[in-house]
C-alpha cells in the first residue's frame, strides 16, 4: 500500500516521469531509479513465486535515510504503481525518441 | 646575522634622519635640554620600528609553521585516502570475479563498496547528474533487488562497478603523482 503521506508523490512522479521531467536509468533484475537533487528513487517489480504474487516495491533514499513501501497485486494501489514502473521503464528506454521516426 | 641587518638599515635611517633635522633646524639642538628631547624621540622612533620589524617576523613566523601543518594534514589525509580507494579496489576486485565465475556477490562486500566509494566520492555523489552518483545507486539498485531473486543479473552492476573501479585508479594516480 503507498502510505497516505506519499499518495500525492506518486501521483505527481507518474506525471514528471511521462512528460520527461526526470530522468531514470535501469539497474539490474527488472529494477530503476532516479537520481535527483539529493535524492535516489528505486522502483522494481517482484514475483513471489510461492503465493503466486506479484508486487512493486519502491524505496526513496535521502541522506542516508530510506523509506521503502511495497504494494501487491491484491491492494488498490496496484494500478497506479504498475502504470508508474511501465511509464518508468519507457522513460529510461528513452522510447519517444526511438520510435519518433516510426512513421516517417 | 640576517636577522640583524632590518635593524641596523632602519638604525641607520633613523640617525640619518635625526642628523638631517639637526641640520635642517638647528633650533632642536639649541640647549642640553632640548636637545636631551630631541634625542629621545628619536630612539624612542626606532624603537617602535624595532618592534614593528619583530612583530611581523613573529608573525610570517606563525604563518609559516601553520602552512607546513596544513600540509602534514593533507599527506595524512591522503595516505589514509590512499588506504580507503585499495580496499575499495579490492572488494571491486572480488565482486567482479564472483560475477565472472558465476557465483553469488555478497552483500557486505557491495556494502564495503558503497561504504568506501560514497567517502572517496563525497562530494561527486553529491552531484545527481554525475558519473559517480550513478554507479552507487546502480550497486545500491543491485543490493536491494538481488537478495530474493535466487539467480540474480548483474550487467548493469558490473558496468557499475568496472566505472567505479576507473574513477578509484585516476584517484591513486593523483595522489601518488609528485607535489611539492
Amino acid at each position: 500500500m503507498i502510505p497516505k503521506q506519499l499518495k500525492g508523490f506518486i501521483s505527481t512522479l507518474s506525471n514528471f516521469t511521462e512528460e520527461g521531467k526526470i530522468v531514470w536509468n535501469e539497474g539490474d533484475n527488472g529494477a530503476y531509479f532516479c537520481d535527483h537533487k539529493n535524492h535516489t528513487l528505486h522502483i522494481w517489480e517482484h514475483f513471489d513465486a510461492d503465493r503466486v504474487q506479484q508486487s512493486y516495491l519502491f524505496r526513496i533514499v535521502t541522506a542516508g535515510k530510506s523509506t521503502p513501501f511495497t504494494v501487491t497485486e491484491d491492494e488498490r494501489d496496484f494500478e497506479i504503481m504498475r502504470c508508474l514502473y511501465e511509464s518508468v521503464i519507457a522513460n529510461a528506454n528513452n522510447v519517444s525518441e526511438d520510435i519518433a521516426d516510426f512513421f516517417e | 646575522m640576517a636577522n640583524i641587518i632590518p635593524h641596523v638599515v632602519w638604525f641607520l635611517a633613523v640617525l640619518i634622519a635625526s642628523l638631517l633635522c639637526a641640520w635642517k633646524w638647528p633650533d632642536l639642538i639649541k640647549d642640553s635640554t632640548t636637545s636631551f628631547s630631541t634625542i629621545g624621540f628619536f630612539v624612542t622612533l626606532y624603537g617602535v620600528i624595532f618592534a614593528i620589524v619583530e612583530v611581523k617576523r613573529a608573525k610570517s613566523a606563525a604563518e609559516l609553521a601553520e602552512h607546513e601543518a596544513k600540509k602534514a594534514h593533507e599527506k595524512i589525509n591522503d595516505f589514509f585516502n590512499v588506504r580507503d580507494i585499495v580496499e575499495c579496489q579490492k572488494a571491486i576486485e572480488t565482486a567482479v570475479s564472483c560475477i565472472d565465475e558465476g557465483q553469488r556477490i555478497s552483500a557486505s562486500t557491495l556494502c564495503l563498496i558503497v561504504k568506501h566509494y560514497s567517502q572517496i566520492f563525497y562530494a561527486e555523489i553529491n552531484d545527481a547528474n554525475s558519473e559517480h552518483r550513478k554507479n552507487q545507486s546502480s550497486i545500491e539498485s543491485y543490493l536491494f533487488t538481488a537478495s530474493s531473486i535466487s539467480t540474480p543479473s548483474n550487467v548493469h552492476l558490473k558496468r557499475a562497478l568496472l566505472s567505479s573501479m576507473g574513477h578509484l585508479s585516476q584517484m591513486v594516480g593523483s595522489k601518488s603523482s609528485y607535489k611539492e
